[in-house]
């Protein structure tokens, strides 16, 4: 797979994206399903989110400190993480009353 | 161009919609919360309603429009619902509120254990719905901020424009005035911000107007005294042209021309300490000095009417332009010494007072009368007009010059009688200089 | 509703507006004239249509990550504008670093628009236009008063003032394409440095005030932290030079 990093200055823990734990929310009807995912700790994982509606929607958390336009009818990929254990919440900014919805981060210790 | 007015319209709106949009998404922002609560309250209440159906079984019918879904549970089985309610547990056995998803919307669901009657009770209102009530009473407190912006931005430029009101018309006055139009602009109750620049004009067209009066009557007067000089050398030039010279005939040939000259040199002096000439910086000057110089210089002509000269005081410092100072002591140390008669007397004192340097001279002339004192301030007029009998050479200038510089140094001139039996006594004052001055 | 559309003006409508009216003082002052800015709006409104047509195949590029490197590509540019701008002085620069920022912000917008106003009831419609009239009056005033501000500074001693406002403005385009580069995996996440969220939140009227201005992020990471500061200092340093000139030709004959 293509690794484009800016310089090869910034020392990145050499990962591949394969070996990241995926995720997948859908967007429906202005909501999210699931609309609670839990992840685990400390790990940098792969949000896959699809859009199954007929309008944009954008992913958004100022906890998670995202932001991501889902154009209708595709999915786009988030990397969050590694993140200490609790529970970060996100929203669809063009439905914000409804599209609500949160990451929950288990500690290691409780991960089953 | 930047304007006052679009400026201050500018920023005093963009300040009144930045304040007020503010506050008004504020208090969105409450009410908002508050109908949130209110809500959250009304679930409560219908959750413990519920008590009621506990006996109830299967599914309710509720109205098309309705915002609130139910599940009631007895040993862990689903009893009673709504049937806007999905027959599957929609939360888990939580007591409180909580989020959820289904029936193709978000709800905001609370949950209730009944202990005496082993029921457990899932109430839950659609989070799209009671938002949208919620929002459309709020609403009605937010447009009237928005709507009566505009109202209020026409207000403000009104107001502004109504306050720049008087500068506008000094504005209009000034622009429409012709040049030779010095009249002073006035407007109705002056206004504090503008009674400088109001003040100010009018005294610049006031001096103006004096200024132009001035060069209009000094030009005719220079003319006319030019003229005298200029006949009499004509009548010299036709002597001489007739090769009748005598002696008698240069001499008076002489006496024209040293006469024109003077004038000549008098009109540049007053040129060069006219106000609009005169180049402001001033020096610490020592006035007792100056006296001495001037004295030295003039000493031949005094000698030569073998007059009796005296000066008297010390060193006293005047802020100055010493050129011009000089030039005022060469006028008044000549006339006294033009004036009074051979073997007479002249007097000068130097005299430091508290804020005041005072110069006076005095002489044994013939004096001015006292009626006249102002008049021979004005330039070219001469005691006894054209028929000066004095037979003394003199233009008119030379008191004229020594009032303007004395005015240009913030002085002020006085005339009076002399201690001596007749005579003339000129007193300036000047404001004392700063004596520690370097 | 109402909320959500203000927000969305102050985070895309008020950068920009507060960018162009920091350069609109700096511009007005020499040249008597905002006709630079007419030509940045058009380019600006150009761009956001053609981005706007193309943006959800652009999306689909680099792994998905084409819309985060694309924007962050913009602000890049824009801020290279900036630095060319304060180096040569020309109002080209100042029209090119607009029209980029116009394009980038104006597809934000329309896609917003695109995804917000499809609601069809007429409660929510009306929220969401007094929302946008809300949130696009606050940012106006704003930048109306900044501008203001700026022009009444440049008269009196601090002269130097708008330049170093423009250059906060400036470092503020390279947090917004790191945050862009870091979403798109570009740049390490790496653990916040601190979290401010307590006493200034993202999320607060004033927050996203303060991001517009000079990019504030409650819990910045080392890398936007360090790449925001070189960012800030290398305008810094181009204006201190440039103060510096006319003593150095006053001296050499």
């Amino acid at each position: 797979m293509r690794r484009w990093w800016l310089g090869g200055l910034i020392f990145v823990p050499a990962m591949s994206w394969g070996d990241r734990e995926e995720f997948h929310i859908e967007i429906r009807n202005h909501l999210f399903y699931p609309a609670e995912i839990q992840v685990p700790s400390n790990t940098k994982i792969k949000l896959r989110i699809t859009n199954l509606d007929e309008t944009p929607e954008e992913f958004d958390s100022f906890d998670l400190n995202r932001e991501k336009v889902i154009f209708p009818k595709r999915t786009a990929t988030i990397f969050i993480g590694p993140l200490p254990p609790g529970e970060y919440t996100f929203f669809g900014e063009y439905n914000p009353n409804s599209a609500t919805g949160k990451v929950i981060v288990k500690g290691n210790s409780n991960a089953n | 161009m930047r304007s006052i007015r679009r400026n201050l319209v500018s920023v005093i709106i963009a300040t009144m919609t930045l304040v007020s949009f503010y506050a008004a998404l504020q208090g969105y922002r409450s009410s908002m919360k508050q109908a949130n609560q209110l809500f959250d309250a009304e679930l409560q209440t219908y959750a413990a309603s519920l008590q009621m159906a506990a006996n109830q079984q299967g599914v309710l019918p509720m109205p098309d429009n309705t915002t609130v879904a139910f599940q009631v549970f007895k040993d862990n089985a689903l009893v009673f619902r709504s049937n806007n309610a999905p027959d599957q547990q929609i939360t888990a056995f939580n007591q409180g509120f909580s989020d959820k998803n289904f029936a193709r919307s978000r709800w905001r669901t609370f949950t209730q254990f009944h202990q005496p009657l082993g029921i457990w009770v899932v109430v839950a209102q659609r989070w799209d719905k009671r938002f949208e009530l919620a929002e459309g009473i709020t609403l009605a407190s937010v447009y009237p901020t928005v709507l009566s912006l505009p109202l209020m931005a026409i207000l403000i430029w009104l107001i502004v424009s109504q306050g720049l009101h008087s500068l506008k018309s000094i504005a209009k006055q000034l622009q429409h005035k012709k040049a030779d139009d010095l009249e002073p602009v006035t407007i109705n109750r002056i206004p504090l911000e503008l009674k400088h620049i109001i003040e100010t004009t009018n005294a610049l067209f006031h001096r103006l107007d004096e200024a132009f009066s001035r060069e209009k009557r000094f030009a005719s007067d220079a003319a006319h005294e030019l003229k005298t000089p200029l006949s009499v050398l004509k009548i010299n030039a036709y002597n001489l042209s007739k090769a009748q010279t005598s002696s008698e005939d240069i001499a008076l040939f002489d006496d024209g021309v040293e006469r024109m000259s003077h004038v000549i040199d008098q009109i540049l002096s007053l040129y060069k300490t006219s106000p609009e000439q005169f180049d402001a910086s001033l020096e610490p000057t020592d006035l007792y000095t100056l006296c001495q110089n001037s004295i030295a210089q003039l000493y031949p002509q005094i000698d030569a009417k073998d007059q009796h000269i005296e000066l008297h005081g010390q060193s006293c410092i005047i802020n100055a332009q010493p050129f011009s100072i000089a030039t005022l002591l060469q006028n008044l140390v000549t006339n006294a010494s033009k004036y009074t008669p051979s073997q007479g007397e002249i007097y000068l004192a130097v005299e430091q007072n508290d804020k005041t340097v005072v110069l006076t001279v005095e002489d044994s002339g013939p004096g001015i009368p006292e009626q006249q004192h102002q008049r021979v301030l004005e330039r070219f007029y001469r005691v006894g007009g054209d028929r000066h009998n004095s037979g003394i050479q003199g233009c008119g200038l030379g008191l004229s010059i020594v009032n303007q510089i004395a005015r240009l140094h913030h002085g002020t001139l006085a005339l009076s009688h002399s201690k001596f039996n007749s005579g003339l006594k000129v007193t300036l004052t000047l404001p004392a200089g700063e004596a520690h001055h370097a | 509703m109402l909320i959500n559309s203000v927000v969305l003006f102050l985070r895309d409508a008020l950068p920009l507006l507060l960018f162009i009216s920091i350069l609109s003082a700096i511009i007005y002052l020499r040249t008597n004239s905002l006709g630079w800015l007419v030509k940045a709006t058009f380019f600006g409104v150009l761009g956001t249509v053609v981005l706007s047509a193309f943006i959800d195949r652009v999306s689909e590029g680099f792994d998905g990550f084409g819309f985060e490197l694309l924007t962050a590509t913009i602000h890049i540019m824009a801020y290279l504008s900036v630095l060319l701008f304060l180096r040569f002085n020309s109002i080209v620069l100042a029209t090119v670093a607009v029209s980029l920022l116009l394009s980038v912000h104006g597809t934000n917008l329309y896609i917003y628009s695109s995804g917000f106003w499809s609601s069809a009831s007429v409660n929510v419609n009306n929220a969401l236009l007094i929302g946008s009239i809300l949130g696009f009056g606050i940012s106006f005033s704003l930048a109306l008063l900044l501008y203001y501000g700026l022009s009444a500074s440049m008269m009196e001693r601090w002269s130097k003032l708008p330049m170093v406002v423009l250059a906060l403005t400036a470092a503020r385009q390279i947090t917004e394409a790191v945050y862009f580069l870091i979403q798109a995996d570009w740049l390490p996440t790496g653990q916040p440095l601190w979290n401010t969220s307590a006493w200034l939140s993202d999320s607060s009227e004033f927050g996203h005030l303060i991001n517009a201005l000079i990019g504030y992020e409650a819990s910045p990471s080392a890398v936007q932290v360090g790449l925001h500061l070189l960012a800030l200092v290398i305008p810094l340093f181009m204006i201190m030079k440039l103060n510096q000139q006319p003593t150095v030709t006053e001296v050499t004959p």
